[in-house]
């Protein structure tokens, strides 16, 4: 069954007929005390005019009384009318007594007692009253003289005084009632309004607690959403507070989801803007070394192409001039010449030729060396450089020996790459280092890798190859990676190819190598490589049984 | 006025290239006087050997052949020390090179080279060039003291 749902409606009725209802029920209360109190001042007034009728009707009857004694005494007649007229007023005033007391059976039994005694009173009187008139003065006299009369004054005296102090003392307990009356009613005042302000008070705490703070939780909810806060649970309650609340909660929820959404796209978008900068910087590096590359292809390739031409024309020449002399009777000086011609000229142009065709040969090579560097697919695994540099080492152990050099190999960790590109690079690495040794002192080269950890950092993989050799000059360091650049040519062959092929194979490898170098002290090459597979750029294949072989380089 | 004879200092790495430089000035009547050096270095020091920082050796007529690249000391580099110093600035310096490259060529008429010839690969202009060299060789005439 469903709940029965308290609407804010429904509460605020609460809130608004508690004082209420509480002030109805006061205001009936204090009416019932106020008519309490006006009957109780009622029976006041109303115990006070019985007494004061009471007195006036003993002042009469002893009224009557002493007109009987003065008729008595002088026979006027004025005297039996006063009393006659005295007997009237006692006749009305004493039914009005009788009713006015008709609510006390205590009271009525000694009133009656006093009607009595008033009756015999009179009748004493007429009694008197006749024999004035039968009898003549004297007997009259005598008779009042009579103790009677005394007697019965008492006992209606008596009686009277019974009743009046009966009806005193009722007054007093009356008097005592009206005045509990007020002090209970100046309480219930104090008490009322007293407990008016508290139950003011609980209707406001009411709201406060059922509406007003409520609400302020959901007003700072709205809050929270705008600041992309997390909500608190749903405030209690089943009200329209409540449905608000739920309202918010399910608008959060939706934010939530939302921002989400824009952070996972936030975050898309600037990964491709970061892949877009990379991207454009590599291009840009391409084709600054594209301008490069084609620059010294026609610088380098023309050079030896000038010596073919030149020399292969050269030759002709000299072929020419020599069929000439061959051609007549020879002298001796022009058979002189031709030996010159073809012992010298045209050797040295032969020999010029040779050259020229193999270093266009070896350039080509380099080229296409480098070119499938770029292209070759790549099997990578983690790879022990140990044995790959003791084989490098082992290789050219003949030139090693030659200059007198000595090849140290620190411990190094592993890496991961191609095995063969990654022997292609040290080996060009060390050739290097060996072949530009400083003749003037004993060779020294170093393989070892650097601290992995800085300042708490995980820094990539960083291997060097350190050598005491001729060092490089300042100016040249930023172009030893660029192609056809050769600094020592004197020093040793090559086509200045190695270290644009190394840094082709360690960019691919996702890595990075740089050059520390001071003239006449000596080099140190650096390598970083991605700490493992998932920072390598090179995409994880199977390996394959047939390998693409890329034959190491020496420059 | 009879042309003073000029030493010319050729500073090229490739012995090839030198051979053929020799001998077609040889063919073009400039017979004597032609230095080899192998680069940018060496040329300086031989120039600097010959009394380059002191004014006398200026008595002596000198042109310079320069390529651009070789090993130590390249081309434009060696070209740029030369016009540096005030006692080799006055020296004509002819760059000799494979290179057409328009950048490298501005380059060298910045620094103060005298004239640009690019080495052609096809030896009839190769020929012609040096000749023509050869010819524009004997008429340089050293600027002689204080006459700048």
């Amino acid at each position: 069954m469903k709940p029965r749902r308290i609407t804010i409606l429904r509460k605020g009725l609460l809130v608004l007929a508690l004082p209420l209802i509480y002030q109805a029920i006061f205001i009936g209360v204090l009416l019932k005390r106020q008519n309490d109190l006006s009957d109780a001042q009622h029976w006041a007034m109303h115990t006070k005019d019985v007494i004061e009728k009471t007195e006036y009707v003993f002042r009469v009857l002893l009224e009557t009384q002493s007109d009987l004694r003065g008729f008595v005494l002088t026979g006027n007649e004025r005297f039996p009318e006063d009393i006659s007229r005295d007997e009237k007023i006692l006749a009305a005033e004493f039914p009005a007594l009788k009713a006015m007391i008709k609510d006390n059976p205590k009271q009525e039994e000694r009133f009656q007692r006093v009607l009595n005694s008033a009756q015999a009173r009179l009748d004493y009187q007429h009694k008197i009253a006749q024999t004035m008139r039968t009898e003549g003065r004297d007997r009259a006299q005598e008779e009042v003289k009579d103790l009677k009369g005394r007697e019965l004054t008492g006992a209606l005296r008596t009686a009277l005084e019974d009743f009046r102090v009966a009806e005193e003392k009722l007054d007093a307990a009356r008097l005592e009632t009206l005045r509990n009356s007020m002090t209970v009613q100046d309480w219930l005042l104090a008490g009322g309004l007293i407990l008016n302000v508290g139950i003011g008070a609980l209707a406001a705490m009411m709201f406060s607690r059922e509406i007003a703070s409520r609400i302020e939780v959901v007003t700072q909810n709205t809050r929270r959403i705008a600041d992309g806060k997390t909500l608190p649970p749903l405030v209690r309650g089943s009200d329209e507070i409540r449905d608000l609340d739920e309202q918010f909660h399910s608008l959060a929820d939706h934010l939530k989801g939302a921002r989400l959404r824009e952070h996972v796209y936030q975050e898309a978008l600037e990964r491709r803007a970061a892949e877009l900068t990379r991207a454009n910087r590599d291009l840009e590096q391409k084709n600054e070394e594209i301008e490069i590359f084609v620059y010294s292809v026609s610088h380098d390739l023309r050079s030896p192409l000038v010596n073919l031409q030149g020399f292969g024309r050269e030759l002709g020449m000299a072929r020419e001039e020599l069929q000439k002399l061959l051609h007549g009777k020879l002298s001796a000086p022009e058979r002189d010449r031709a030996l010159q011609l073809a012992e010298g000229e045209m050797t040295e142009s032969i020999r010029f030729i040779q050259t020229a065709v193999t270093r266009l040969s070896n350039i080509i090579d380099a080229l296409l060396r480098l070119s499938r560097a770029g292209r070759v697919e790549y099997h990578p695994r983690m790879v022990d450089l140990k044995p790959i540099i003791e084989r490098i080492v082992a290789a050219m152990r003949g030139t090693i020996t030659a200059r007198g050099a000595e090849v140290a190999v620190q411990d190094l960790p592993q890496v991961w790459g191609d095995p063969t590109a990654i022997e292609q690079i040290f080996a060009n690495l060390i050739g290097n280092a060996v072949n530009y040794l400083d003749p003037q002192r004993s060779g020294r080269v170093e393989i070892g890798s650097a601290v992995r950890e800085v300042d708490g950092m995980e820094k990539p993989l960083t291997f060097f190859v350190r050598d005491n050799g001729l060092g490089i000059p300042e100016k040249y360091v930023s172009k030893v990676f660029a192609i056809f650049q050769r600094l020592h040519g004197d020093v040793a062959t090559g086509e200045g190819v190695g270290l644009a092929l190394v840094r082709r194979v360690v960019e691919r490898h996702g890595g990075q190598v740089w050059v520390e170098s001071r003239e006449g002290v000596g080099s140190t090459f650096f390598l970083a490589f991605p700490g493992d597979a998932q920072h390598s750029p090179l995409p994880v294949v199977a390996p394959r049984k047939e390998r693409i072989n890329v034959s190491p380089s020496h420059p | 006025m009879t042309p003073q004879p000029v030493t010319i200092l050729l500073a090229e790495d490739d012995d090839g290239h030198a051979q053929l430089v020799q001998r077609n000035l040889e063919r073009a009547g400039l017979l004597n006087g032609l230095l080899r050096v192998r680069d940018g270095q060496e040329l300086l020091d031989c120039l600097e050997t010959r009394g380059g920082s002191h004014e006398q050796t200026l008595d002596e007529a000198l042109v310079v052949l320069l390529d651009i690249n070789m090993p130590r000391v390249d081309g434009v580099e060696a070209l740029r020390r030369i016009k540096a110093n005030p006692a080799t600035h006055r020296i004509p310096v002819i760059m000799l090179t494979t290179t057409d490259d328009p950048r490298e060529i501005d380059r060298c008429y910045e620094l103060g080279c005298n004239v640009y010839v690019t080495k052609p690969v096809a030896y009839e202009e190769f020929i012609d060039a040096i000749r023509r060299l050869g010819l524009f060789l004997q008429i340089v005439q050293r600027p002689r003291n204080g006459q700048s």
